[in-house]
């Protein structure tokens, strides 16, 4: 994965994280509550849990599911899916550990009470965002950063100027319209997860196939003709998937 | 359930007759029709559905090339003659109608 992040920004963004941890810390612990060390470990634990997950960009992660999300549309097909998925893993952990902490802290439990607070912060892991458990495929997330980066780049890399695409020419130097695009483009990628998989995978990515093609001044009105579509084409895609899981009956154990 | 020849269906279908055996993407045939992106998508999945269509990913290396694979669309043998039978019989709009619908993207 050369060019979609480089290891600059991802120590970037690790600094970022323990920059945000530290400084809550303090807060939290000096100027709201009386320090103490129990409320420390609360201190950290909450920050911690809260800078996971409040941005899944934040602990080396690449938005949430982006990645899968560009391999499931035959974008980057070197990228390896286990990576992605480790590193879900990874934050999934990490806000659970950092939940622990922060219940241990608050509670004061004993060691019975331990696996109670593991199991209470899975369960927020769990219900609070389906991103966190690594779900791979179609991505977890609305975010789809690698996407993104095609509307704001217009490569697959990331890289500036070079290619065809949204870079090209007549692309736009304000990157306002351009932010405006990849908010619209969120929404797209939302939408598809309202259709049966496949079906929304395929949409998803013939849109982006054009979206990468049309020219800048076209993209907005395209994409909104795409949302327009989106209602009547959820209904007919689930009525379609109904008569086909009815024509192959009911599945058969074994 | 019959495929409704409405304006936006016979547009498409006349862009894809202009040429049979070609193979279009939906940007070409977005351009070609004059409808959006997103209106030309459901009918070409309806056609696809009747049989009428057939359509493909591009195989292509997406980073070598710097852009996404595209889905080409071709009609079929049997969609060819159904599409053409299909457009004579359909009453045909008038000419201003389909100007002011490609002037303006059109909706599904």
């Amino acid at each position: 994965m050369p060019d979609l992040e480089t290891r600059k920004e991802r120590t970037k963004k690790r600094v970022r994280i323990g920059a945000f941890i530290a400084a809550s810390t303090t807060v939290i612990t000096t100027a709201l509550l009386q320090p103490g060390p129990q409320w420390v470990l609360l201190a950290v634990g909450v920050a911690s849990a809260v800078g996971v997950a409040a941005s899944a960009d934040l602990p080396g992660g690449r938005g949430r599911g982006g990645l899968a999300e560009a391999q499931s549309l035959r974008m980057m097909p070197d990228i390896d899916p286990r990576e992605v998925r480790r590193k879900k893993r990874g934050r999934v952990s990490a806000f659970i550990g950092s939940c622990t902490m922060a219940i241990s802290a608050l509670f004061q439990p004993g060691w019975e009470w331990l696996p109670l607070a593991v199991g209470l912060s899975a369960a927020i892991a769990v219900a609070a965002s389906a991103d966190l458990p690594g779900r791979s495929g179609r991505g977890s997330g609305l975010t789809g950063r690698a996407l993104i980066l095609l509307i704001r780049d217009g490569t697959v890399t990331g890289s500036r100027g070079s290619g065809r695409g949204l870079a090209g020419p007549g692309r736009d130097d304000d990157d306002g319209p351009v932010d405006a695009t990849a908010h619209q483009w969120r929404m797209l990628a939302a939408v598809s997860r309202l259709m049966p998989r496949p079906a929304g995978r395929r949409w998803l990515a013939e849109a982006e196939s054009l979206l990468s093609e049309i020219v800048p001044v076209r993209r907005g009105a395209a994409i909104h003709s795409y949302l327009l579509s989106a209602p009547w084409l959820v209904v007919t895609m689930w009525a379609r998937e109904a008569q086909r899981r009815a024509r192959l009956g009911p599945r058969r154990p074994g | 359930m019959a495929l409704r020849l409405t304006v936006q269906v016979q547009l498409v279908l006349q862009g894809l007759l202009r040429d049979p055996g070609k193979e279009m993407y939906g940007l070409e045939l977005s351009e070609e029709t004059g409808l959006q992106p997103g209106t030309a998508y459901p009918i070409l999945l309806r056609l696809e559905h009747e049989g009428w269509v057939t359509s493909r990913w591009e195989d292509i290396d997406p980073r070598a090339e710097k852009r996404p694979a595209r889905r080409y669309y071709r009609l079929t043998a049997g969609g060819a003659v159904q599409a053409s039978a299909a457009l004579a019989g359909a009453r045909r709009p008038k000419d201003t109608a389909l100007r002011r619908l490609a002037e303006g993207g059109g909706t599904a």
